[in-house]
């Protein structure tokens, strides 16, 4: 008896380990047809997010659908619950591309690869409508007691080099989003976020109609799609189509579907 | 109320037990039970179980707290139902400490030793005896003039540590003194799950004894054993009564209470169907129901 | 970055870990025997209620019982809440004393009332009763239970980092951020040699009250 729970228990991790194995096939973006792309994303408005009536919609989502489907690839949505560990997903094979309004930095262009950038942000200052005025130059931020920023994102970068500014300000939360929650919740005073969340996710018909937001003046940068280093050939091929995009003005379609407001905020965008 | 207790004076039984009853919810355990106690006598009460024999026990020792009747021991009125003013939790324990309790299951401590066993009331009390000492000690002193006070504090710290010390050597040597009279002496070490369970029966009466009752009940002090261990604890029983404990034990073994017992009664139904000598119970039942029992309890006997 | 420095930052999220870990323990231990008492209580609506914030507390996700102590004061009644790491203990303590009272309560329960009663005839007060007689039995019995719960503290102190408590894992992600994967994966010896400390420990304790038997 006791010899066949044995076998039992042996021949179950034997088939449970062969099947681990067959799940790992090679990491890569073939160069073939009907290859089902991973792409890796996190919710936000008005990157990838769905609509009050449940669609999946967003500038990113509508790109990438474009982008994959004219490459003749299939594509997948995979969400990322963590912001902090994309390249972690992107290396381990989870996902093949990151797509998610990704600002283009330094740190990340040594340990992946990156397209051409095709949006341009800015990073803009959040806070409660009635303390806004108090902040409008980077050196303001100083006056504040917890700025929250997203943990890893060119935000967190940018407040850091703030001269003078002490770490113990900073915040690193999860998402942009909890930095949000963080001003909403006044469990920080200021925030700093992608303009273009800012822009869709405060003020009048948002949840938060007693936040605000600023430009204070932080630099322009500009978005790009994430690679492994491996799928240069691929990464060819994708930044060809947004040159492509550009010229025959569909970016600036999206852009205009999805970034201009009736009303523009109080920055230059 | 004083002609009462006078007339009591005059002729006292030392333990008196009148109209005790208790019920739990419907059931009516206890339908009033009266009886008298000399100093130094074996009271052995029999019945089936589920007569009423373990709660009358409990209420001796206020496990249970009776819902009408009183309880007088050597002439002090230590029970009545009839007091409205709730007792608070110190005076029952005074009062339970007339009463010593062997149960049936031993109820060992296990975490401690034999000895300790034995002790751990006794500390506990000597404790508390101790604590007021102090404490009167220090009142004393505030009341004195200040000059003096250091001076009586020296002399306080002194007689304290001499109670102290004679507390503990006064334990120890009962508590071996106990030992020895159950036969455990050298088992003083040991702890309860290592002894067989006529041995932790032993034990338990040592510890029940340890704070001189005036009174010892046993609740089927042997039901729990194997009938080759019963010997030894009723040996040890009957060599309480003749040092004169006064004692109620509750028990099957019919030979026993017949040998032992000044007095029996037999209980059915929460009511004393009969009592007297060992003789008149055992010998010359009146009762049908005591006769019908007795029989029953012969054949399974044999 | 070299390896011993990346370590070393990791090694500073670990003592936020422990700060976590043993401040809840004080907390928890302490609180949940009070708790365990309340839902012992023979007065009903005590009771009742005692059960009711056990059942929420065991209930819900200990993640989201963290964000609503940090978020919810300041989201609902527009006020500044309370900080962080206050936060996280709040939580942390309140869960783990509930799920310690379960676990001190089957203790208690398990008890046979001869053991009280026992003391009862020999004259003793409840609170002998309870810590002479009671608590080391209770102890006992219920060491393998809470040596499983302490393990498990031990591995949701990593909860913290929601809300921005910069414990262990919270420091191996900000590395993963800059492309360097490897401390992720280091932290399981942190919390391995925590664990396994633990383990000898508990295992003493279970010797040493191995002389004798419940």
């Amino acid at each position: 008896m006791k010899k066949l729970v044995a076998l039992v228990c042996s021949l179950v991790l034997l088939v449970s380990g062969m099947a681990l194995f067959a799940g790992c096939n090679e990491i890569g973006i073939p160069d073939e047809e009907g290859y089902t792309i991973k792409i890796g994303y996190t919710e936000y408005e008005p990157m990838n997010y769905y609509d009050d009536d449940g669609n999946f919609v967003g500038f990113d989502t509508e790109f990438a659908i474009k982008l994959c489907t004219d490459l003749g690839y299939k594509y997948e949505f995979v969400l990322l619950n963590n912001w902090a560990t994309k390249v972690v997903d992107l290396n381990g094979g989870t996902i093949d591309l990151i797509w998610n309004g990704m600002t283009i930095t330094p740190d990340l262009q040594e340990s992946i690869l990156i397209s051409t950038p095709y949006l341009t942000n800015q990073q803009v200052l959040i806070a409660k409508s009635d303390v806004l005025s108090q902040y409008s130059t980077l050196e303001d931020l100083l006056n504040a007691t917890v700025i929250a920023v997203e943990t890893g994102s060119a935000a967190e970068t940018l407040v850091k080099a703030i001269e003078g500014m002490p770490e113990s300000k900073v915040r690193p939360v999860q998402s942009q989003a909890r930095a949000l929650m963080e001003v909403g919740s006044n469990q920080a005073d200021v925030a700093v976020i992608d303009y273009t969340m800012a822009i869709s996710m405060t003020g009048e018909g948002t949840n938060y109609t007693d936040v605000g937001w600023k430009d204070v003046g932080f630099e322009e940068e500009q978005y790009g799609i994430g690679a492994r280093k491996s799928d240069a050939a691929f990464m060819e091929k994708l930044n060809a189509k947004i040159a492509e995009y550009q010229e025959s003005g569909y970016l600036t379609e999206l852009y205009n579907k999805y970034f201009v407001t009736e009303e523009e905020g109080t920055t230059n965008s | 109320m004083t002609m009462e207790t006078i007339a009591k004076t005059e002729a006292p039984p030392f333990l008196e037990v009148k109209n005790y009853r208790k019920r739990f919810g419907e059931n009516e355990v206890l339908k009033g039970i009266s009886f008298t106690l000399q100093k130094g006598e074996v009271l052995a009460i029999i019945g089936s179980s589920g007569g009423g024999k373990t709660t009358l026990l409990r209420c001796l020792n206020f496990l249970e707290i009776p819902d009408e009747g009183e309880l007088y021991l050597g002439g002090e009125r230590l029970f009545g139902a009839d007091e409205k003013v709730k007792v608070s939790d110190a005076r029952v324990r005074e009062k339970r400490l007339h009463f010593g309790l062997v149960f049936q299951q031993f109820n060992l401590f296990p975490q401690y030793t034999v000895s300790k066993n034995i002790m751990l009331a006794q500390t506990l009390l000597a404790k508390q005896d101790f604590a007021q000492k102090k404490a009167a000690f220090a009142a004393a002193r505030r009341s004195a003039p200040k000059e003096k006070r250091t001076q009586l504090k020296a002399e306080h710290k002194k007689i304290l540590t001499e109670i102290r010390s004679g507390q503990k050597e006064a334990i120890e040597k009962k508590t071996l003194s106990l030992l020895e009279r159950v036969g455990l002496s050298e088992k003083k070490d040991a702890y309860p799950y290592e002894l067989s369970g006529g041995q932790q029966q032993r034990v338990a009466i040592a510890r029940a004894l340890a704070l001189s009752p005036d009174i010892l009940c046993f609740d089927e002090p042997t039901s729990a054993l194997d009938p080759e261990l019963t010997g030894e604890v009723l040996k040890v029983i009957k060599g309480l009564k003749s040092a004169d404990s006064t004692m109620i034990v509750v028990t099957h073994e019919m030979e026993f209470a017949k040998n032992v017992a000044d007095h029996v009664i037999f209980i059915a139904d929460g009511l004393i169907e009969e009592e007297g000598t060992p003789e008149e119970v055992f010998e010359h039942p009146k009762s049908e129901k005591t006769q019908a029992f007795l029989r029953k309890s012969l054949e399974e006997l044999f | 970055m070299t390896f011993w420095s990346i370590v070393a930052e990791l090694g500073e999220g670990f003592l936020v870990s422990c700060e976590i870990f043993f401040i809840t323990l004080i907390i928890a231990l302490p609180l949940g025997l009070a708790i365990s008492f309340g839902s012992m209580a023979r007065w009903k609506p005590v009771r009742a209620v005692i059960k009711t914030i056990v059942w929420i507390v065991r209930g819900t996700p200990l993640m989201l019982q963290i964000m609503i102590i940090y978020y919810a004061p300041g989201l609902l009644f527009n006020v500044r809440g309370i900080n962080n790491f206050p936060a996280v203990i709040i939580a942390f303590g309140i869960n783990y004393a509930c799920y310690f009272s379960e676990i001190y309560r089957g203790g208690i329960e398990s008890i046979s009332k001869g053991q009280y009663e026992a003391g009862q005839v020999l004259g003793m007060t409840k609170g002998q009763i309870f810590f002479r007689v009671v608590l080391l039995q209770v102890i006992k019995r219920i060491l393998p239970p809470m040596s499983n719960e302490i393990m498990t503290l031990v591995k949701d102190t990593s909860l913290a980092r929601i809300i921005s408590v910069i414990e262990l894992l919270f420091v191996a992600e900000t590395f993963t951020l800059r492309g360097i994967i490897w401390p992720l994966f280091f932290t399981a010896v942190f919390y391995l040699a925590f664990i396994g400390i633990l383990t000898i420990v508990f295992g003493r304790l279970e010797k040493k009250l191995n002389y004798f038997k419940v």
